[in-house]
């Protein structure tokens, strides 16, 4: 499963979520190289992104 | 209010009213503080002197949503510490609504007959005699009680792994369709319950003698705007009646602390298949129930109802930790069989933590392949034969690493640790070495702090202190009977304030913000105290020595907290 998402040179984890139009503050955490990143974090190349609930506690 | 002290030596019951040391508290603080003030910390756990305590929480049996956490306690035959195991299901507002504040249960029969312990709804107690249920696992022995009591009672029952004293022997509790399909699995609490000569616990939910609210009208509003909150919050609104507790596979895995292979790696391959995702998604083509209220008065319906192919019902309610433990640790990628695992250890009456752990020592060991479905169902059904390596299994992932000679043993005082490697998630690396419960994700699980990028899970920074916080806010949680999964609303400022409303209605108190916290190192204080009389000292705040020398991949981390930075984490 998956899916290619092209977005311009320097954009941000924020970007990348406005382009799916997962609004702020919904929960949804985005993981980048096994790192959770956060919003003004700046994207790379090629890069596997996971876009995840943000569950803690179980 | 009221105690029900249960004397198994002679057999006597009496009801009195809660002693003044102990008024105002519930759940884990009360079962904490009996043990600390009246359990001889050196005793055998298995032994006449240990106690063993079922206290609902503070408000269990109250009209607030989501309050039917039952806490078990006792001095724990696994770890050797004091030890708190909370259930969901129906028995801690059974509890509740008859105004029990606990249920005391000590000295030893002399006999080896077993006993059902049955309190009607009015809330009077009688020991009646139990031995045709010897033997037997939970699912029949629980429907035997059942037809026998009605449908509507609330069980708490072990089975034959407690009968047979294993120290993962869990204490299984009734969910709302009467299942004994929520446990109070750890730390070996259903060895203690079959040393005490008992089979089971038999409440009625008819019960209409819950405790006075002190502000019946501020109360019912509070409650309804704590309700409010947790509809509000995309976790307990959205998230977990979505994916349940499974929805936490994608993230640990995408985070690379998702202990896989007996803890060698960090990402399991295929974890895709074994995802929160995936189980909705099969549960849903199956036609069984996704969202699932396993609880009394839970609006967030985590659970799920596993079926098979034809629809046949086969376990409830898989979680996260069992998923893990039983499928990213053994590497069986497969629902079908970790469902079935599962509903084994349910039924068996152990926990399915220690119970997964234990298969997956084995399974690096060389004794059989990860990956080997048939192999782990058939250990688990091994402790129920009472087979020698049934025995060993049951007596959790310590013993079988003895029994093979292998090193690589993932638990703090013999427990298993949980579905957080403490490599990729450093903060749970202080929670499990510090906790005084032994390694324990629902003491202090700082995953919150990384899936919000509040902190670095891999460096040392910050961690101790983020562990310490977090095992303020569980022990203070764990007195309320508020269930873990529902607490995430108390970290919003409705949320929060809606809590604190509730609890000064409730008791005609004016606690502010700080009161909580401070309820919290008030139990914690007591559990450290026993824990210290006991003989643990702070050389076994610590994890196992592969986690300081194996890097995991792919961050390639050991646990980098240094002993000194453990020592001051509950330094209070
Ligand atoms: S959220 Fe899950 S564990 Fe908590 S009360 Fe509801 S069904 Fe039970």
């Amino acid at each position: 499963m998956g899916m290619d998402v092209i977005l311009p040179d320097g954009a941000r984890i924020s970007d990348l979520l406005a382009h799916l139009e997962i609004p702020e503050g919904s929960g949804y955490l985005v993981s980048m190289d096994n790192r959770v990143k956060k919003p003004e974090d700046i994207l790379k190349q090629d890069a596997v992104l996971h876009i995840l609930p943000a569950l803690a506690g179980g | 209010m009221k105690f029900i002290n249960i004397n198994m030596t002679d057999k006597t019951l009496r009801i009195k009213d809660v002693p003044q040391a102990y008024m105002g508290l519930g759940g884990r603080g009360l079962t904490s503080t009996v043990i600390n003030a009246e359990v001889p910390p050196k005793c055998d756990p298995l032994g006449p002197d240990n106690k063993l305590i079922i206290a609902p929480g503070a408000l269990s049996g109250t009209s607030l949503v989501n309050t039917s956490r039952v806490s078990i306690g006792a001095k724990s035959p696994l770890t050797g510490t004091i030890k708190e195991s909370n259930a969901g299901g129906t028995m801690g507002a059974a509890l509740g609504r008859l105004g029990i504040t606990a249920i005391i249960i000590e000295g030893q029969p002399t006999d080896d007959k077993l006993n059902t312990l049955v309190i009607d709804q009015t809330g009077t107690p009688c020991l009646v005699p139990a031995d045709e249920l010897k033997g037997m696992r939970t699912y029949a022995a629980a429907g035997k009680l059942l037809n026998e009591y009605g449908e509507k009672n609330s069980i708490l029952i072990i089975g034959p792994a407690g009968e047979y004293k294993l120290k993962s022997a869990s204490i299984q509790a009734t969910d709302v369709d009467n299942r004994p399909c929520r446990a109070a699995g750890r730390g070996g609490l259903g060895a203690v319950m079959a040393s005490k000569g008992l089979k089971a616990v038999v409440v009625s939910q008819e019960g209409k003698n819950a405790d006075a609210i002190a502000d019946p009208e501020a109360f019912k509003e509070a409650a309804r705007e704590f309700a409010q909150a947790i509809k509000a919050h995309p976790m307990t609104g959205q998230m977990l009646p979505a994916l349940g507790t499974a929805g936490l596979v994608a993230p640990v895995n995408s985070m690379g602390a998702f202990p896989s292979l007996n803890a060698t790696q960090g990402v399991m391959k295929g974890w895709e298949k074994i995802s929160g995702e995936a189980l909705a998604e099969l549960i849903g083509k199956r036609g069984g129930n996704a969202s699932h209220q396993g609880c009394s008065q839970c609006i967030v319906r985590c659970s799920n109802e596993f079926v098979d192919e034809n629809k046949n019902y086969v376990t409830s309610s898989l979680e996260y930790e069992t998923i893990w433990a039983m499928g990213g640790m053994t590497g069986i990628d497969d629902l079908d069989i970790i469902a079935k695992l599962d509903y084994l250890c349910d039924d068996i009456g152990v926990d399915t933590m220690n119970t997964g752990v234990g298969i997956a020592v084995a399974m690096d060991a060389g004794r059989f392949g990860f990956g080997d479905g048939k192999a782990a169902l058939d250990l688990v059904e091994q402790i129920a034969e009472g087979t020698e390596l049934g025995k060993i299994l049951g007596n959790g992932p310590d013993a079988v690493g003895k029994h093979f000679n292998h090193k690589r043993v993932p638990t703090v005082k013999g427990q298993s640790i949980a579905a957080y490697d403490p490599r990729g998630m450093q903060g749970n690396a202080v929670t499990y070495a510090t906790s005084p419960m032994g390694a324990d994700h629902t003491a202090g699980n700082v995953i919150g702090e990384y899936v919000t990028g509040a902190l670095d899970p891999l460096k040392p920074e910050g961690q101790v202190e983020a562990s310490r916080n977090t095992q303020i806010a569980m022990a203070a949680v764990d007195c309320t009977g508020l269930c873990l999964l529902a607490s995430f609303p108390l970290t919003t400022p409705e949320g929060g304030m809606a809590f604190l409303k509730v609890m000064n209605a409730k008791f005609g108190l004016q606690l502010g913000p700080d009161d909580i916290p401070a309820m919290g190192i008030r139990v914690l204080k007591e559990e450290l105290a026993f824990n210290q009389k006991a003989g643990i000292t702070k050389e076994q705040d610590r994890l196992p020595e592969f986690f300081y020398k194996e890097p995991l991949p792919p961050h390639n981390k050991v646990v980098l907290i240094t002993n000194e930075e453990m020592d001051g984490a509950l330094n209070f």
